[in-house]
């Protein structure tokens, strides 16, 4: 059984599905690059060439170290940051053209929506639940104020969220609460696409387990986009359904969620998968990460660590290519590997 | 383990006075760790676990009482130790990895200078080469933690080093003057998981080969079960369940364990609904009523023992459970004085 599946991998003559959406997407990435002057005229490519699309109704997952480029990323798509190249082309429309600047007044702007990593950071102090989560509503859909609040106590509702503590502060809720404020204030301007970034990342098991089940079913009943960022992978197996592996500025590797955590083909996701506490026995990398700045074109940007390293990949940088269900930037990926 | 516990906690009870009454932070706490021995804390945040490890420090908060019990640490009694023999322990035979080690190390000192801090102070540790420069030592310190070129390495500050790289110097910070027991708490939270589990690795490898004792504070149950021998789970200012990690896992005797195993993702689960998370919240620890067992009112199996009598972590048992109707095994043993007592 096991030898028979890489078989019909190799004798199909019609090429694997592309991973890609097969419907218009919502989000389309195309060749999208974000460098940074850092003086001296060298550059720091914090997204090189990246291009992906997110489905309506579709969850992408986003994992890499960090200092791979993820939150760069994010703050592209979320229009906080210029493009320095490529397309960022959201619902027929090319928001890459409108400068950053100038995205707060756009009418794309409701449709994109964040969630920030710390519920206790991301809110304002002074806010109470209600305040928080009617900001956006009056600044950006105009709405009158008796309007936006009929809107907060729907939201609210939506999140679990009771309604005796909408006039609270944030220092007066709980940790589960407050990133249920987060995500009602993401969610009150009815976006198509939220941008989670590590959503969980400060809250215990318990409450975390909590707040994954509301993202879930938030995600079943209003079908949104969501692009889910996160260094919990066992969080993002379970909350996407496609994810994408970023290194150094690169996209590594991207595909069906359970494939790509159960059978990862580059050897970067091997090594990451491998890391999950809990797993079977790990694949330690060595050396250390190369430099983000200026890094030579034709050499693969995991050279030096990649236990499997060749002079090839010093002298051609690997294309992203199908191999088996995923895409994958490596010359070695081999349809076989687990 | 017939030799004696190289630190042995015994009924260790600590609250804080506070403006808005007493917090009853740590009750009844038995914990021991042998040499070589690495033992993880874990539970939420709220649980104890750094408090605990702070008062083994003798670096509480001022407003910290101890309300009773021992801890002794070779020969010593840590909880009545006066403030100059603990300075001489501290970094010396008990040394402490903080959580974020860019807060915890000095912002404009080079790190270099501030291994030679530690070493300077311990001056006449034993084992301490006094062939060698303070300089050679600390490049020492930092090459043991595989760290590329510590000659150059020697003179950075934090702010040009990764997060990896920041607590790998912690660490070299730490385990400079071979300290015989080693208290890392969440060590690795923040890390991405490959750095999480190099910073692990280098603990851990260094702990077995100088056969240093370590209590590993951390929520992550997976992360404890991959590298302790054994693992205290806490709840509330108490200990709950004690067991060798795997046993832990296979055969969760606390409720409350077993609600935080499934509450934790894993590569099994297959959605976010089929999680079932602790249900209600932490007591809180000020109230005049706690329960004898602090996860009662949280807990299905809670009757009138639980609420009314203290269940307590048998010091010596293998795996131990505080709880009166545990899910598997003799649930503990009744002790002298566990009734509660109303104030």
């Amino acid at each position: 059984m096991l030898d028979a599946a890489p078989l019909v991998n190799k004798l199909s003559p019609t090429p694997t599905p592309a991973p890609q959406a097969p419907t218009a997407a919502l989000l389309s990435l195309e060749r999208l690059h974000r460098r940074f002057n850092v003086g001296g005229g060298r550059q720091l490519h914090a997204v090189d060439d990246i291009s992906f699309d997110i489905a309506p109704g579709e969850s992408v997952g986003l994992v890499g170290e960090s200092g791979c480029g993820k939150s760069t990323l994010v703050r592209l798509i979320a229009r906080l940051l210029d493009t320095t190249d490529g397309r960022i082309v959201f619902s027929g429309d090319d928001l890459a053209a409108i400068p950053a600047k100038r995205f707060a007044k756009a009418k794309q702007r409701p449709a994109i929506q964040m969630v920030f990593q710390d519920p206790t950071d991301s809110l304002n102090p002074r806010f109470t639940a209600r305040e928080a989560i009617r900001e956006p509503l009056t600044l950006l859909t105009g709405m009158k104020r008796g309007e936006a609040d009929a809107r907060v106590d729907e939201v609210a509702a939506q999140v679990g969220l009771p309604a005796v503590l909408l006039s609270r502060f944030p220092h007066q809720l709980s940790g589960g609460q407050k990133a249920r404020v987060g995500i009602a204030r993401a969610l009150a301007v009815k976006p198509t696409l939220l941008i989670l970034d590590e959503p969980t990342a400060a809250l215990d098991v318990s409450v975390q387990a909590v707040v994954l089940q509301l993202l879930e079913q938030l995600k079943r009943d209003l079908g949104l986009s969501v692009l889910f960022v996160s260094h919990d992978l066992n969080v993002v197996r379970l909350l996407t359904d496609r994810v994408a592996v970023m290194y150094l500025g690169k996209l590594v590797e991207i595909g069906p969620s359970e494939h790509v955590f159960r059978s990862p083909k580059h050897p970067y996701t091997q090594s990451l998968v491998s890391a999950i506490p809990g797993q079977g026995p790990r694949i330690k990398l060595s050396g250390e990460v190369s430099s983000p700045i200026d890094p030579p074109p034709q050499v693969c940007r995991f050279h030096g660590r990649c236990p499997r390293g060749e002079d090839r990949c010093a002298r051609e940088a690997p294309p992203l290519r199908m191999v088996g269900s995923q895409l994958v930037a490596c010359h070695f990926a081999d349809p076989a590997a687990t | 383990m017939s030799a004696p516990p190289l630190l042995d906690v015994k009924d260790f009870g600590l609250e804080f006075r506070t403006r808005s009454g007493t917090v009853r932070a740590l009750e009844g706490i038995n914990l021991r760790i042998h040499k070589s021995e690495i033992v993880g804390l874990v539970g939420e945040s709220g649980s104890g676990k750094s408090v605990l490890s702070y008062a083994l420090l003798g670096i509480s908060d001022r407003a910290a009482k101890v309300t009773g019990g021992t801890a002794i640490f070779g020969g010593l009694d840590l909880l009545k130790a006066s403030e100059k023999t603990l300075a001489d322990l501290r970094g010396r035979e008990v040394s402490m990895i903080f959580q974020s080690p860019r807060t915890a190390l000095n912002p404009i000192r080079q790190v270099g200078l501030q291994i030679e801090d530690v070493l300077r102070r311990h001056a006449a540790a034993p084992g301490a080469d006094l062939g060698k420069s303070l300089r050679e030592r600390a490049v020492q310190a930092l090459r043991e933690v595989a760290i590329s070129d510590p000659q150059r390495r020697h003179a950075a500050y934090p702010f040009e080093m990764s997060g990896g790289m920041c607590q790998r110097v912690m660490i070299a910070l730490a385990l400079a003057c071979r300290p015989s027991l080693l208290v890392a708490d969440e060590p690795t939270t923040g890390l991405d998981v490959t750095t999480q589990a190099a910073v692990m690795d280098l603990i851990t490898s260094l702990a077995r080969e100088r056969q240093m004792a370590t209590l590993f504070i951390t929520h992550d149950l997976a992360l404890a079960a991959d590298y302790c021998d054994r693992i205290v789970v806490m709840h509330a200012g108490h200990a709950v369940e004690a067991a060798p990690a795997r046993a832990l896992f296979t055969q969760a005797r606390h409720p409350y364990t077993a609600r935080l195993l499934s509450s934790t993702p894993d590569d099994k689960t297959r959605s976010a609904q089929s999680l079932q998370p602790v249900p209600g919240n932490l007591p809180d620890l000020r109230r005049n009523d706690l329960p004898g067992c602090r996860f009662a009112d949280r807990c299905e199996r809670k009757t009138e023992q639980c609420v009314n009598e203290r269940p307590a972590l048998a010091a010596d048992a293998a795996h131990s459970v505080a709880c009166w109707h545990p899910l598997f095994g003799p649930p503990s043993a009744r002790s002298h004085g566990s009734e509660v007592q109303h104030a």
